[in-house]
């Protein structure tokens, strides 16, 4: 699963896949803004088949919070 | 849980961000648009991060869409913020999506430049079939445009042959008409019988029953809007809502919203020179009035009215078989345009 988030961070954010580890965050990620994690979020559910609930967007910040919410979601 | 109902009883921190990052409109502003002191569903949203910090809100106004088969619940949204900065990043969207789940239609007119953005990258769509369309009926209003905008002296020049055009795009009156309109201080309930009457001819379009007219125009706590009954004789055929404000220093008129006999030649004309002669008499600088259907349009261009820009209207999802909303009825009254 790991691997598939990070073909989407370097998806929407165009960078080499080694870029990206747990302390991936919004504050280190240049230009990870709020447009651009309206595509983040778009193409993790196009990309895993879900639908995130409101309260679990905002909280979509690092790669280890969205493996989780991403597991809650089989 | 972090995205709560806006409540009487919310944090006075939610209204501080309401008049920081909205709109400074005081609290009486906000308990009447999102209904606090009322007992149906929430109306608002607003998001706490976990050291309390609100970092975003959404507001909605409920309505109705009703179409020739079907009806659907929907909703405008109509005001949507974010605190600035990498902490509420996500925030908008999740506010969004709560305030979409509240309803079956949700949509929104025209959006400022991040919701322009935003819309698109959710897989919103958009039609730009409504429009706004101006008259400008003062010698100032004339001329105060363009060029003479930039250049005062050119401006004063321009003054007289200004006063001339004004005098020529005066609106006039119908000379005789069936019709007539009667001022009311609120829409009696007795009006939803005949918006009953009048809901299919504009369909699909959404509530202007009493209850909603009463809401938008006669509660509204800053005022400002003229409210008026259609008759035929004895009887009751539509209605009429006007604003008069000021904009820029210049006085401006509004043809807010409006619903006569459809089938009935020359009603609708004679309903927008009613209007246009109302709003002169008070004497607006110009009149302003958002239409989408062509019978609207055409008494707009009879009237000199010039169409000045068109109004996006940006929804998501739509019930199967309901028609877009490029054929929708849409005035000031939809979303909360008017008194902007």
């Amino acid at each position: 699963m790991r691997d598939d988030i990070i073909a989407v961070f370097v998806l929407i954010f165009g960078r080499a896949p080694e870029q990206f580890g747990d302390d991936t965050a919004p504050a280190n990620v240049e230009g990870w803004d709020s447009v651009r994690h309206v595509e983040l979020v778009v193409a993790l559910e196009e990309r895993f088949g879900c639908m995130f609930e409101p309260d679990e967007v905002p909280e979509l910040t690092s790669l280890a919070r969205i493996e989780d919410i991403l597991r809650r979601h089989g | 849980m972090p995205i709560a109902p806006l409540e009487p009883s919310s944090p006075p921190a939610v209204f501080d961000f309401l008049e920081r990052h909205v709109s400074a409109r005081g609290r009486a502003h906000w308990e009447w648009k999102y209904q606090l002191d009322g007992e149906g569903p929430a109306r608002a949203f607003y998001h706490t991060g976990a050291d309390g910090t609100v970092g975003g809100f959404v507001g909605t106004l409920p309505t109705t869409l009703h179409a020739p088969a079907q009806h659907a619940r929907a909703a405008w949204f109509v005001d949507w913020a974010t605190r600035p900065g990498e902490g509420s990043v996500g925030v908008g969207v999740a506010l969004l999506r709560r305030a979409e789940a509240a309803t079956d239609v949700l949509l929104t007119l025209q959006g400022s430049v991040d919701t322009q953005k935003i819309l698109p990258k959710l897989r919103w769509n958009v039609v730009e079939t409504p429009a706004t369309w101006i008259l400008r009926v003062s010698p100032r209003a004339i001329v105060t445009r363009g060029l003479l905008r930039r250049h005062p002296w050119l401006r004063a020049l321009a003054l007289l042959p200004g006063a001339l055009v004004a005098r020529n795009r005066r609106v006039t009156r119908v000379r005789s008409s069936p019709f007539a309109l009667e001022e009311v201080e609120r829409f009696p309930a007795s009006y939803d019988a005949r918006w009953e009457v009048r809901r299919p001819e504009f369909a699909p379009l959404m509530d202007r029953s009493s209850a909603q007219l009463n809401f938008l125009y006669a509660d509204f706590p800053e005022g400002g809007y003229r409210r008026f009954l259609v008759r035929e004789g004895a009887d009751v055929v539509g209605h009429l809502v006007l604003r008069l404000d000021r904009k820029e220093d210049a006085r401006r008129g509004r043809i807010i919203d409006a619903l006569w006999p459809r089938a009935r030649t020359g009603a609708v004309e004679w309903l927008v020179r009613e209007a246009c002669e109302i709003l002169q008499e008070r004497g607006v600088d110009y009149i302003e009035c958002t239409a989408s259907v062509a019978d609207l349009e055409r008494a707009l261009g009879a009237c000199r009215f010039a169409r000045l820009r068109p109004v996006p209207v940006w929804y998501h999802r739509l019930p199967d078989g309901m028609a877009t909303p490029d054929t929708w009825f849409i005035t000031y009254l939809d979303c909360d345009r008017a008194y902007r």
